[in-house]
């Protein structure tokens, strides 16, 4: 009778990993999915040409070149106000701050930043830096406004790499009479950098792919120019596939222009990811202390 | 010395969550200069461009609310589960491969999915299910779905992983088996890293804008089945901002649209972030 | 030297644990060596020796807990009432619920003191509804728990202090009435007090449970074991009543041991 009710039991379990197993699958099979009509969609329109040139004929021809510069602008510029920003927050949170309500309130702060929706940061730029700072729609404003969105990436990024220093390393330097700030940057960063470069790529990742931050604040459909000055509204890469398919009269011809930036933007951030992700995870297991 | 200025600059990200708070506030406020609250919350009919012009938030609340609610009955069980199987099933060194893959997956753009959404789920569902339309809540929801998974999947994964390793043990020592010791004592140890994982999808799902604004058809209405367009409270931001002149009341209610997104994901994110924080030491 | 004979095939007796021969590797390293020893039924029998000479790996073989570890590859027999529990026809999770283990770290479930010692009796469909109840109060009580916790069953087992803890993870175990009980360093990690009353504890088992108690404190073998091993290397290099061997090791690192040369 014991027997059997083991075999029961055994059962059971069979039963419920394969439930487990067949959920599992079915993520893994939708995603699948999805990358797959990317590739195929985006991979036969692929060129250099698509690449270098910019859009013609009301966007039913020609490359993309301006929305990739765009992109790159964007990214590179939510990385320079994100990085040196959440550097400085995260080592004040792991090397200065006491427990006391300015540290709980910066915490809250960031957990919040790092929660609102992307449409909220387009508001919110579209009225501050558009508006009351006056920088227009143009790369600044949607730099900036993706730059306060990506902060808390960096912020937590980072502060996971401080706090991973050993207390010791610290207190060796200390006790030989360092000050704290010179204890920070002698001993505890060179420590952290790769967290550190993790965040940056992971920051300017999450930068690159997004949309509705910079709708209203940075993005044009169409133009044939690059931008001459940070004043200057710019093409994005996931407005433009946004534009393709909504606004575009002959979608025929579109689409596969969508799928082909599709494609490259998916390209962009997994290997920005991919390289953010692959840091954190080595840093993690390689750590020889 | 040091501790001041860091800390003066430590305190950006605060400053801007305040200016994020003012700006929205202020743009919103002329609105209801004009506008009564009452007839904006529990206003049923969103005609912004009709004379006069309506602004009942409920068929865009509406439409946020069904577009979620699909999208958790999807993402939540799969996510869940993945996660349990990552766990609790899945070899060492096939967990090894996928976690990464799976928190890769969670940077594809949301713009990404809805082109997805648009061009393929859209057709597909309205095939499978003979739709009058094909762009409509119940797909947006499977976009998000699909969207969200990553999350779900990595957050409860990482919440599984900090139980204890000891109550596994002991389940086992007992003489429970495998899936036992899973369901019984992991599962249940990891509840609030779990509900953390479950409001952090949910959260994101409601504060998604493109994918929405590509699939759920756009129409800002309240019907009771989620097969029909809906327009959500991001969408509306989205795609009327652009064609509204400034300082009319049509701009400044969408600033109040933008407060109430704020104040929703605001809240749920505090309560995700208290079970976060609940987790082992 | 009187030893109680363990002969359990055939007989009506239970709770017999004997190793024949027994070797297990850790991919290429051999933890334990041969090892033949017939544990005393009903009895406290203590395995001493220093750190990684194999004892807790040794005494994990007997309840198949090293089994999650992939790269285990074991040899020989281990005897359970004379059926080897590495057979294939073995029934691991039978066989757990017959031989309890406490750990050395108390580690009750993040559940009420109730659903803890419930949980054995639930997965084993032992008992249910007031049944249940009652056998969790019995075992409550026989680890001397009841005064002080009586009434707050439903209070989460977290509350509880160290040694609390540890005596709701022996009632735990004993709740699903196994015949060996199998105890690793079970004092290490609570204080005086509380290893104490551990040890008061273990006095009630001897002649109920065939208990067997890894330790690294000498003092608390001869305290609480009537029978004592030492191992080194993963080999057993002395076994007898523990008066016996305390007083006069066969082995000189028994004694070196004892005598706290090293450990």
């Amino acid at each position: 009778m014991q027997q059997s009710l083991s075999s029961k039991r055994l059962l059971q379990q069979k039963i419920g990993f394969a439930v487990l197993g067949t959920a599992a699958g079915i993520v893994l099979v939708s995603v699948a999915i999805l990358l797959f009509f990317i590739v195929r969609r985006g991979l036969p329109i692929m060129s250099w040409e698509f690449l270098s040139q910019p859009p013609k004929r009301g966007m039913t021809e020609g490359g993309f070149y301006p929305a990739l510069v765009g992109t790159f602008l964007l990214g590179v510029g939510a990385m320079l106000f994100s990085l040196p920003i959440g550097v400085m927050t995260a080592i004040y949170l792991s090397e200065f701050a006491s427990a006391g309500r300015f540290t709980k309130a910066i915490r809250t702060g960031v957990n919040t930043l790092a929660g609102l929706p992307s449409i909220v940061f387009g508001l919110f730029g579209f009225a501050f830096f558009c508006k009351v700072l006056r920088f227009g729609v143009s790369v600044l404003s949607g730099a900036l406004t993706l730059g306060v969105m990506a902060l808390p990436i960096v912020i937590v990024t980072t502060e996971e790499a401080l706090r991973a220093v050993p207390t010791s390393f610290r207190e060796a330097s200390l006790s030989l009479g360092a000050t704290r700030w010179r204890t920070t940057v002698k001993v505890v960063l060179p420590n952290a950098v790769s967290g550190i470069v993790t965040g940056a790529i992971l920051s300017m990742g999450r930068a690159v792919g997004e949309t509705a931050p910079i709708i209203f604040t940075a993005a044009t459909f169409y133009t044939r120019r690059l931008p001459k000055t940070p004043l200057d509204e710019v093409m994005a890469l996931p407005f433009h596939i946004y534009g393709l398919v909504t606004e575009g009269v002959f979608p025929e011809k579109q689409l596969p222009i969508a799928y082909g930036s599709a494609l490259t933007l998916v390209m962009l951030v997994l290997i920005l990811s991919g390289a953010g992700i692959y840091l954190r995870y080595r840093t993690r297991r390689k750590r020889i202390w | 010395m040091a501790k001041y200025s860091i800390g003066a600059i430590a305190s950006v990200s605060l400053l801007m969550l305040l200016a994020i708070t003012v700006m929205l506030f202020a743009n919103a406020l002329p609105f209801f200069g004009e506008y009564s609250l009452a007839d904006f919350l529990f206003g049923n009919r969103w005609h912004p461009t009709q004379e006069p012009p309506n602004f009942g938030l409920l068929p865009l609340l509406w439409g946020s609310l069904i577009v979620t609610v699909v999208a958790m009955l999807f993402a939540l069980p799969l996510g869940i589960s993945s996660a349990l199987f990552l766990h609790g099933v899945a070899p060492t060194k096939l967990r090894e491969i996928l976690k990464p893959i799976i928190e890769l997956l969670g940077s594809v753009p949301s713009v990404v999915y809805g082109l997805f959404g648009l061009t393929l789920l859209a057709p597909f569902f309205q095939r499978l299910l003979s739709l009058p339309v094909g762009q409509t809540a119940f797909v947006a929801g499977v976009a998000l779905a699909l969207m969200s998974l990553p999350i779900v999947v990595s957050v409860a994964e990482d919440a599984l992983d900090s139980v204890p390793k000891e109550y596994g043990s002991a389940s086992l020592a007992l003489g429970a088996t495998r899936w036992e010791t899973l369901m019984r004592v992991v599962f249940p140890s990891a509840r609030s890293g779990i509900w953390a994982a479950v409001l952090l999808a949910l959260g994101r799902t409601i504060g998604e804008t493109m994918t929405v604004l590509m699939v759920a058809g756009g129409a800002a209405q309240i019907a009771f089945t989620p097969f029909k367009p809906v327009r959500t409270m991001t969408a509306a931001i989205a795609a009327e901002m652009g064609e509204t002149p400034q300082g009319t009341l049509h701009f400044h209610a969408l600033f109040g649209v933008g407060v109430v997104l704020f104040l929703l994901t605001f809240i749920i994110n505090l309560i995700a972030n208290k079970y976060a924080t609940k987790s082992f030491k | 030297m009187v030893e109680k004979e363990c002969c359990c095939v055939g007989s009506e007796e239970t709770g017999c644990v004997e190793a024949v021969q027994f070797n297990l590797c850790y991919g290429d390293n051999h933890v334990i060596k041969n090892v033949s020893l017939k544990f005393p039924r009903e009895t406290i029998t203590a395995i001493m020796g220093p750190s990684g000479c194999g004892k807790s790996t040794f005494f994990r073989a007997i309840n198949r807990m090293n089994d999650l570890i992939p790269s285990v590859k074991t040899q020989g027999e281990i005897l359970f009432d004379g059926e080897n529990v590495y057979s294939n026809k073995a029934d691991i999770y039978k066989l757990r619920r017959r031989i309890g283990m406490v750990f050395q770290r108390p580690n009750p479930f993040p559940m009420s003191i109730l659903d803890n010692v419930a949980y054995g009796l639930r997965i084993h469909r032992l008992a249910k509804g007031s049944e249940l109840e009652d056998r969790v109060v019995e075992a409550i009580k026989s680890v001397n728990l009841w005064d002080e916790v009586g009434d707050r069953l439903k209070a989460n087992a977290m509350e509880l202090s160290g040694g609390q803890q540890q005596r709701l993870c022996i009632a735990r175990a004993l709740a699903v009435e196994p015949e060996v009980i199998l105890l690793d360093e079970p004092t290490s990690a609570l204080d005086p007090v509380s290893s104490a009353k551990i040890e008061e504890q273990l006095a009630e088992f001897i002649g109920k449970y065939t208990t067997i108690i890894v330790t690294h404190n000498v003092a608390q073998a001869a305290r609480v074991a009537q029978y004592s091993a030492f191992m080194m290397l993963g080999k057993i290099i002395d076994f007898g009543p523990t008066k016996e061997v305390f007083t006069n090791p066969k082995n000189e690192l028994t004694e070196r041991y004892l005598s706290g040369k090293f450990g």
